[in-house]
Protein backbone atom coordinates (compact mmCIF):
# COMPACT_ATOMS: atom_id res chain seq x y z
CA UNK A 1 0.00 0.00 0.00
CA UNK A 2 1.44 3.45 -0.71
CA UNK A 3 0.89 6.46 0.81
CA UNK A 4 -2.20 7.51 -0.52
CA UNK A 5 -3.52 4.50 -0.10
CA UNK A 6 -2.66 4.72 3.52
CA UNK A 7 -4.67 8.24 3.88
CA UNK A 8 -7.64 6.76 2.55
CA UNK A 9 -7.63 4.26 4.95
CA UNK A 10 -6.99 6.55 7.42
CA UNK A 11 -9.85 8.52 6.33
CA UNK A 12 -12.46 5.31 6.61
CA UNK A 13 -10.98 5.47 10.43
CA UNK A 14 -14.71 4.67 12.74
CA UNK A 15 -15.23 5.37 16.04
CA UNK A 16 -14.83 2.28 18.18
CA UNK A 17 -17.45 -0.22 18.60
CA UNK A 18 -18.70 -0.36 22.28
CA UNK A 19 -20.50 -4.05 22.58
CA UNK A 20 -18.23 -5.96 20.80
CA UNK A 21 -17.12 -7.99 23.22
CA UNK A 22 -20.18 -8.56 24.91
CA UNK A 23 -21.57 -9.49 21.42
CA UNK A 24 -18.84 -11.80 20.35
CA UNK A 25 -19.04 -13.70 23.79
CA UNK A 26 -22.82 -13.86 23.62
CA UNK A 27 -23.63 -15.32 20.12
CA UNK A 28 -22.88 -19.05 19.62
CA UNK A 29 -22.83 -19.31 15.86
CA UNK A 30 -24.54 -22.53 14.61
CA UNK A 31 -21.94 -25.08 13.61
CA UNK A 32 -22.28 -27.66 11.18
CA UNK A 33 -19.75 -30.77 11.34
CA UNK A 34 -17.85 -31.64 8.35
CA UNK A 35 -19.70 -35.32 9.21
CA UNK A 36 -23.07 -33.65 9.26
CA UNK A 37 -22.49 -31.65 5.99
CA UNK A 38 -21.57 -34.93 4.10
CA UNK A 39 -24.48 -36.66 5.84
CA UNK A 40 -26.75 -34.11 4.50
CA UNK A 41 -25.28 -34.29 1.59
CA UNK A 42 -25.74 -37.92 0.64
CA UNK A 43 -29.38 -37.32 0.36
CA UNK A 44 -28.96 -35.46 -2.95
CA UNK A 45 -26.72 -37.97 -4.85
CA UNK A 46 -29.08 -39.28 -7.03
CA UNK A 47 -31.59 -42.62 -6.46
CA UNK A 48 -29.91 -44.01 -9.73
CA UNK A 49 -26.25 -43.78 -8.67
CA UNK A 50 -26.99 -45.72 -5.07
CA UNK A 51 -28.97 -47.93 -7.75
CA UNK A 52 -25.86 -48.67 -10.01
CA UNK A 53 -23.80 -49.04 -6.83
CA UNK A 54 -25.93 -51.92 -5.17
CA UNK A 55 -26.61 -53.82 -8.54
CA UNK A 56 -22.68 -53.80 -9.21
CA UNK A 57 -22.12 -54.67 -5.27
CA UNK A 58 -24.53 -57.43 -5.59
CA UNK A 59 -22.60 -58.69 -8.98
CA UNK A 60 -19.65 -58.60 -7.18
CA UNK A 61 -20.61 -60.78 -3.98
CA UNK A 62 -22.55 -63.31 -6.71
CA UNK A 63 -20.07 -63.38 -9.24
CA UNK A 64 -18.04 -66.18 -7.94
CA UNK A 65 -20.99 -69.00 -7.36
CA UNK A 66 -21.80 -68.15 -11.20
CA UNK A 67 -18.47 -67.51 -12.95
CA UNK A 68 -16.39 -69.71 -10.78
CA UNK A 69 -13.08 -68.77 -12.53
CA UNK A 70 -13.56 -65.75 -14.70
CA UNK A 71 -14.92 -64.07 -11.47
CA UNK A 72 -11.92 -61.37 -11.87
CA UNK A 73 -12.47 -60.24 -15.34
CA UNK A 74 -16.23 -59.98 -14.97
CA UNK A 75 -14.70 -57.77 -11.55
CA UNK A 76 -12.48 -55.63 -13.63
CA UNK A 77 -15.51 -55.29 -16.40
CA UNK A 78 -17.58 -53.52 -13.96
CA UNK A 79 -14.77 -51.51 -12.39
CA UNK A 80 -15.22 -48.54 -15.39
CA UNK A 81 -19.25 -48.72 -14.65
CA UNK A 82 -18.81 -47.61 -11.06
CA UNK A 83 -15.99 -45.25 -11.95
CA UNK A 84 -18.55 -43.79 -14.58
CA UNK A 85 -21.03 -43.19 -11.69
CA UNK A 86 -18.33 -41.24 -9.90
CA UNK A 87 -17.64 -39.38 -13.10
CA UNK A 88 -21.18 -38.32 -13.68
CA UNK A 89 -22.54 -37.47 -10.35
CA UNK A 90 -19.54 -34.98 -9.37
CA UNK A 91 -20.34 -33.31 -12.83
CA UNK A 92 -24.03 -33.27 -12.43
CA UNK A 93 -24.28 -29.47 -12.44
CA UNK A 94 -22.46 -29.18 -15.78
CA UNK A 95 -24.14 -31.92 -17.16
CA UNK A 96 -27.57 -30.11 -16.45
CA UNK A 97 -26.16 -26.62 -16.70
CA UNK A 98 -27.18 -26.23 -13.23
CA UNK A 99 -23.31 -24.82 -12.06
CA UNK A 100 -24.08 -20.84 -11.79
CA UNK A 101 -27.50 -21.34 -10.23
CA UNK A 102 -26.20 -23.81 -7.52
CA UNK A 103 -22.79 -21.71 -6.84
CA UNK A 104 -25.66 -19.23 -5.83
CA UNK A 105 -27.63 -21.49 -3.06
CA UNK A 106 -26.92 -21.85 0.51
CA UNK A 107 -23.41 -24.11 0.13
CA UNK A 108 -21.30 -23.45 -1.72
CA UNK A 109 -21.04 -25.31 -5.27
CA UNK A 110 -17.00 -26.49 -4.33
CA UNK A 111 -18.52 -27.53 -0.84
CA UNK A 112 -21.20 -29.59 -2.35
CA UNK A 113 -19.18 -31.41 -4.86
CA UNK A 114 -15.75 -32.20 -3.00
CA UNK A 115 -18.68 -33.44 -0.64
CA UNK A 116 -20.42 -35.73 -3.52
CA UNK A 117 -17.10 -36.46 -4.53
CA UNK A 118 -15.67 -37.91 -0.81
CA UNK A 119 -18.97 -39.71 -0.28
CA UNK A 120 -18.94 -41.39 -3.85
CA UNK A 121 -15.20 -41.73 -3.49
CA UNK A 122 -15.95 -43.70 -0.09
CA UNK A 123 -18.50 -46.16 -1.67
CA UNK A 124 -16.45 -46.93 -4.31
CA UNK A 125 -13.63 -47.30 -2.08
CA UNK A 126 -16.16 -50.28 -0.19
CA UNK A 127 -16.38 -51.67 -3.25
CA UNK A 128 -13.54 -52.59 -4.07
CA UNK A 129 -12.60 -52.99 -0.77
CA UNK A 130 -14.87 -56.04 -1.37
CA UNK A 131 -13.90 -57.00 -4.70
CA UNK A 132 -10.83 -57.36 -4.67
CA UNK A 133 -10.35 -60.31 -1.92
CA UNK A 134 -13.14 -61.85 -4.30
CA UNK A 135 -11.28 -61.24 -7.03
CA UNK A 136 -8.02 -62.39 -5.87
CA UNK A 137 -9.36 -65.72 -4.21
CA UNK A 138 -10.70 -66.80 -7.38
CA UNK A 139 -7.74 -66.34 -9.57
CA UNK A 140 -4.55 -67.95 -10.57
CA UNK A 141 -2.74 -64.61 -10.43
CA UNK A 142 -0.93 -63.40 -7.59
CA UNK A 143 -2.53 -60.92 -5.23
CA UNK A 144 -0.86 -57.72 -6.60
CA UNK A 145 -1.20 -58.73 -9.93
CA UNK A 146 -5.17 -59.66 -9.13
CA UNK A 147 -5.49 -56.24 -7.13
CA UNK A 148 -3.91 -54.00 -10.18
CA UNK A 149 -6.27 -55.84 -12.17
CA UNK A 150 -9.47 -54.43 -10.25
CA UNK A 151 -8.28 -50.59 -9.48
CA UNK A 152 -6.27 -50.24 -13.03
CA UNK A 153 -9.88 -49.91 -14.61
CA UNK A 154 -11.23 -47.86 -12.28
CA UNK A 155 -8.28 -45.17 -12.20
CA UNK A 156 -8.50 -45.32 -15.78
CA UNK A 157 -11.86 -44.90 -16.10
CA UNK A 158 -12.37 -42.20 -13.34
CA UNK A 159 -9.24 -40.02 -14.86
CA UNK A 160 -10.16 -40.26 -18.36
CA UNK A 161 -13.91 -39.47 -17.73
CA UNK A 162 -12.65 -36.74 -15.07
CA UNK A 163 -11.10 -34.82 -18.01
CA UNK A 164 -14.10 -35.57 -20.37
CA UNK A 165 -16.85 -33.74 -18.17
CA UNK A 166 -14.49 -30.68 -18.03
CA UNK A 167 -13.66 -30.46 -22.05
CA UNK A 168 -17.03 -31.32 -22.89
CA UNK A 169 -20.24 -29.61 -21.49
CA UNK A 170 -23.54 -30.80 -20.93
CA UNK A 171 -25.29 -34.45 -22.46
CA UNK A 172 -22.39 -34.50 -24.65
CA UNK A 173 -20.11 -34.92 -21.65
CA UNK A 174 -21.91 -37.19 -20.13
CA UNK A 175 -22.43 -39.69 -23.67
CA UNK A 176 -18.73 -39.25 -24.05
CA UNK A 177 -17.73 -40.52 -20.29
CA UNK A 178 -20.80 -43.50 -20.82
CA UNK A 179 -18.79 -44.71 -24.05
CA UNK A 180 -15.24 -44.17 -22.43
CA UNK A 181 -16.49 -46.87 -19.54
CA UNK A 182 -18.22 -49.52 -21.83
CA UNK A 183 -14.71 -49.47 -24.49
CA UNK A 184 -12.70 -49.61 -20.72
CA UNK A 185 -14.91 -52.44 -19.75
CA UNK A 186 -14.93 -54.32 -23.20
CA UNK A 187 -11.10 -54.45 -23.13
CA UNK A 188 -11.03 -55.40 -19.74
CA UNK A 189 -13.57 -58.73 -20.93
CA UNK A 190 -10.99 -59.02 -23.95
CA UNK A 191 -7.99 -59.07 -21.98
CA UNK A 192 -9.49 -62.40 -20.75
CA UNK A 193 -8.76 -64.59 -23.55
CA UNK A 194 -5.81 -62.98 -24.20
CA UNK A 195 -6.90 -61.02 -27.19
CA UNK A 196 -4.61 -57.65 -26.04
CA UNK A 197 -2.17 -60.14 -24.12
CA UNK A 198 -1.58 -57.85 -21.58
CA UNK A 199 -2.66 -59.60 -18.41
CA UNK A 200 -0.67 -58.99 -15.22
CA UNK A 201 1.75 -61.50 -14.03
CA UNK A 202 3.09 -61.07 -17.78
CA UNK A 203 3.60 -57.35 -17.66
CA UNK A 204 3.07 -56.03 -13.94
CA UNK A 205 5.59 -53.42 -14.29
CA UNK A 206 3.27 -52.39 -16.74
CA UNK A 207 0.35 -52.42 -14.95
CA UNK A 208 2.11 -51.00 -11.83
CA UNK A 209 3.19 -47.49 -13.90
CA UNK A 210 -0.28 -47.21 -15.77
CA UNK A 211 -2.34 -47.79 -12.08
CA UNK A 212 0.11 -45.00 -10.65
CA UNK A 213 -0.42 -42.25 -13.85
CA UNK A 214 -4.09 -43.29 -13.93
CA UNK A 215 -4.12 -42.27 -10.00
CA UNK A 216 -2.55 -39.37 -10.34
CA UNK A 217 -4.45 -38.13 -13.07
CA UNK A 218 -7.47 -38.59 -11.39
CA UNK A 219 -6.36 -37.03 -8.37
CA UNK A 220 -4.80 -33.69 -10.46
CA UNK A 221 -8.49 -33.89 -12.99
CA UNK A 222 -11.00 -34.04 -9.53
CA UNK A 223 -8.63 -31.07 -8.28
CA UNK A 224 -8.75 -29.07 -11.49
CA UNK A 225 -12.34 -29.33 -11.47
CA UNK A 226 -13.17 -27.65 -7.81
CA UNK A 227 -10.76 -25.35 -8.65
CA UNK A 228 -12.85 -24.47 -11.75
CA UNK A 229 -15.92 -23.66 -10.21
CA UNK A 230 -14.12 -20.72 -8.60
CA UNK A 231 -13.51 -19.12 -12.31
CA UNK A 232 -17.78 -19.66 -12.91
CA UNK A 233 -18.07 -16.57 -11.97
CA UNK A 234 -16.03 -14.94 -14.57
CA UNK A 235 -17.16 -16.62 -17.44
CA UNK A 236 -20.38 -14.60 -18.01
CA UNK B 1 -19.67 -22.69 10.04
CA UNK B 2 -18.22 -19.35 10.13
CA UNK B 3 -14.72 -19.52 7.54
CA UNK B 4 -13.60 -16.16 9.39
CA UNK B 5 -12.46 -14.31 12.11
CA UNK B 6 -15.35 -12.82 13.71
CA UNK B 7 -13.69 -10.31 15.38
CA UNK B 8 -11.77 -9.24 12.72
CA UNK B 9 -14.95 -8.96 10.63
CA UNK B 10 -16.82 -7.11 12.82
CA UNK B 11 -14.62 -3.80 13.32
CA UNK B 12 -14.98 -4.05 9.13
CA UNK B 13 -18.88 -4.28 9.03
CA UNK B 14 -19.35 -2.48 11.66
CA UNK B 15 -17.28 0.40 9.70
CA UNK B 16 -19.30 -0.38 6.46
CA UNK B 17 -22.09 0.28 8.56
CA UNK B 18 -20.85 3.28 10.19
CA UNK B 19 -19.83 4.99 6.59
CA UNK B 20 -23.26 4.40 5.61
CA UNK B 21 -25.57 5.49 8.19
CA UNK B 22 -23.14 7.85 9.91
CA UNK B 23 -24.15 6.76 13.16
CA UNK B 24 -22.22 4.74 15.20
CA UNK B 25 -24.94 3.18 17.52
CA UNK B 26 -27.03 2.43 14.44
CA UNK B 27 -23.88 1.06 12.45
CA UNK B 28 -23.60 -1.49 15.67
CA UNK B 29 -26.91 -2.60 15.61
CA UNK B 30 -26.58 -3.15 11.81
CA UNK B 31 -23.37 -5.13 12.47
CA UNK B 32 -24.92 -7.15 14.97
CA UNK B 33 -27.62 -7.74 13.12
CA UNK B 34 -25.48 -8.57 10.06
CA UNK B 35 -24.01 -11.39 12.10
CA UNK B 36 -27.41 -12.46 13.54
CA UNK B 37 -29.24 -12.92 10.03
CA UNK B 38 -25.69 -14.45 8.71
CA UNK B 39 -25.44 -17.16 11.27
CA UNK B 40 -29.43 -18.15 11.15
CA UNK B 41 -29.36 -18.50 7.16
CA UNK B 42 -25.94 -19.82 6.38
CA UNK B 43 -23.65 -21.62 8.47
CA UNK B 44 -21.48 -23.73 5.88
CA UNK B 45 -19.24 -21.89 3.19
CA UNK B 46 -16.12 -20.61 1.88
CA UNK B 47 -14.73 -17.54 3.24
CA UNK B 48 -15.37 -16.00 -0.52
CA UNK B 49 -19.15 -16.53 -0.18
CA UNK B 50 -19.14 -15.77 4.19
CA UNK B 51 -17.92 -12.51 2.98
CA UNK B 52 -19.99 -11.77 0.10
CA UNK B 53 -23.44 -12.61 2.09
CA UNK B 54 -21.80 -10.90 5.29
CA UNK B 55 -21.24 -7.43 3.03
CA UNK B 56 -24.86 -8.15 1.17
CA UNK B 57 -26.85 -8.21 4.56
CA UNK B 58 -24.88 -5.66 6.10
CA UNK B 59 -25.55 -3.36 2.85
CA UNK B 60 -29.59 -4.05 2.36
CA UNK B 61 -30.03 -3.54 6.16
CA UNK B 62 -28.02 -0.08 5.92
CA UNK B 63 -30.83 0.76 2.88
CA UNK B 64 -34.01 -0.25 5.02
CA UNK B 65 -32.09 1.71 7.59
CA UNK B 66 -31.23 4.98 5.55
CA UNK B 67 -34.97 4.50 4.05
CA UNK B 68 -36.25 4.76 7.69
CA UNK B 69 -34.30 7.08 9.15
CA UNK B 70 -32.76 10.52 8.28
CA UNK B 71 -29.17 9.69 8.98
CA UNK B 72 -26.80 11.90 10.53
CA UNK B 73 -23.79 14.08 9.86
CA UNK B 74 -21.00 11.93 10.13
CA UNK B 75 -18.84 15.06 11.25
CA UNK B 76 -21.05 15.27 14.90
CA UNK B 77 -20.71 11.95 15.90
CA UNK B 78 -17.21 11.24 14.49
CA UNK B 79 -14.34 11.06 17.61
CA UNK B 80 -11.46 11.78 14.93
CA UNK B 81 -8.50 10.52 14.09
CA UNK B 82 -5.75 9.07 16.49
CA UNK B 83 -2.75 10.71 15.06
CA UNK B 84 -2.86 14.47 15.56
CA UNK B 85 -0.23 15.16 12.90
CA UNK B 86 -2.74 13.50 10.19
CA UNK B 87 -5.98 15.53 10.99
CA UNK B 88 -5.23 18.35 8.45
CA UNK B 89 -4.63 15.55 5.90
CA UNK B 90 -7.45 13.36 6.96
CA UNK B 91 -10.03 16.43 7.05
CA UNK B 92 -8.80 17.05 3.61
CA UNK B 93 -9.17 13.44 2.24
CA UNK B 94 -12.90 13.33 4.01
CA UNK B 95 -13.76 16.44 2.44
CA UNK B 96 -12.56 14.96 -1.11
CA UNK B 97 -14.42 11.66 -0.35
CA UNK B 98 -17.55 13.02 0.41
CA UNK B 99 -17.58 14.36 -3.36
CA UNK B 100 -16.81 11.20 -4.39
CA UNK B 101 -20.41 8.97 -5.32
CA UNK B 102 -21.87 5.98 -3.12
CA UNK B 103 -20.51 3.79 -4.97
CA UNK B 104 -16.88 5.20 -5.69
CA UNK B 105 -16.90 6.00 -1.60
CA UNK B 106 -17.73 2.35 -0.68
CA UNK B 107 -15.17 0.64 -3.40
CA UNK B 108 -12.62 2.44 -1.46
CA UNK B 109 -13.74 1.87 1.42
CA UNK B 110 -13.93 -1.95 0.73
CA UNK B 111 -10.66 -2.14 -0.85
CA UNK B 112 -8.39 0.35 1.44
CA UNK B 113 -9.90 0.37 4.73
CA UNK B 114 -11.64 -3.19 4.63
CA UNK B 115 -9.31 -4.88 3.03
CA UNK B 116 -11.49 -7.00 1.10
CA UNK B 117 -9.90 -8.91 -1.98
CA UNK B 118 -10.64 -7.47 -5.52
CA UNK B 119 -12.19 -11.14 -6.13
CA UNK B 120 -14.45 -10.71 -3.12
CA UNK B 121 -15.74 -7.41 -4.07
CA UNK B 122 -16.40 -8.67 -7.43
CA UNK B 123 -18.63 -11.46 -5.97
CA UNK B 124 -19.81 -8.61 -4.11
CA UNK B 125 -21.60 -6.46 -6.89
CA UNK B 126 -21.83 -9.06 -9.53
CA UNK B 127 -18.98 -7.85 -11.84
CA UNK B 128 -15.77 -9.22 -12.88
CA UNK B 129 -12.19 -8.45 -11.08
CA UNK B 130 -11.45 -6.75 -13.69
CA UNK B 131 -14.53 -4.18 -13.92
CA UNK B 132 -13.52 -3.82 -10.11
CA UNK B 133 -10.11 -2.56 -10.89
CA UNK B 134 -10.92 -0.08 -13.11
CA UNK B 135 -13.79 1.35 -10.90
CA UNK B 136 -11.06 1.35 -7.90
CA UNK B 137 -8.86 3.16 -10.73
CA UNK B 138 -11.22 5.62 -11.56
CA UNK B 139 -12.27 6.09 -7.75
CA UNK B 140 -9.00 6.87 -7.04
CA UNK B 141 -8.57 9.17 -9.80
CA UNK B 142 -11.41 11.26 -9.03
CA UNK B 143 -10.54 11.42 -5.34
CA UNK B 144 -7.15 12.84 -6.54
CA UNK B 145 -8.71 15.45 -8.69
CA UNK B 146 -10.68 16.90 -5.79
CA UNK B 147 -8.05 17.12 -3.49
CA UNK B 148 -5.75 18.80 -6.31
CA UNK B 149 -8.95 20.92 -6.28
CA UNK B 150 -8.28 21.51 -2.70
CA UNK B 151 -4.72 22.34 -3.12
CA UNK B 152 -4.19 19.23 -0.77
CA UNK B 153 -2.77 16.54 -3.00
CA UNK B 154 0.68 17.88 -2.66
CA UNK B 155 0.53 17.63 1.46
CA UNK B 156 -0.15 13.69 0.69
Amino acid sequence: MNRFEDEIKAAFEAPKPKRKEEFINLIKPSKMSVGRFLLSQMGYIRKSTWTVFTLILICIILAPFVLDYATLWFISALMPILAMSLVTESARSERYNMAEMEAATRFSLRSVIMARMVILGGINLIAILIAAPIGIKYCSFNSFSSGLFVVTPFFITSSIGLSIVRKIKGQAGFYAVMAEAFVVSMLMLLNKNSVLGIVPPESVRLWSIVTVVAIVATIKQGIGMINNLEDITWSW
Amino acid sequence: MASFDIKEQYDKIYRYCYFKLSDRYLAEDITQETFLKYYEHYDFMSETKSLKYLYTIAGNLCIDEYRRTKPTNLDEDYEGPIHEDRVVENVSIRNALSKLTDEEREILLLRYANDVQVSVIGKIYGISRFAVRRKIMAAKENLEKELRKEGAYEQI
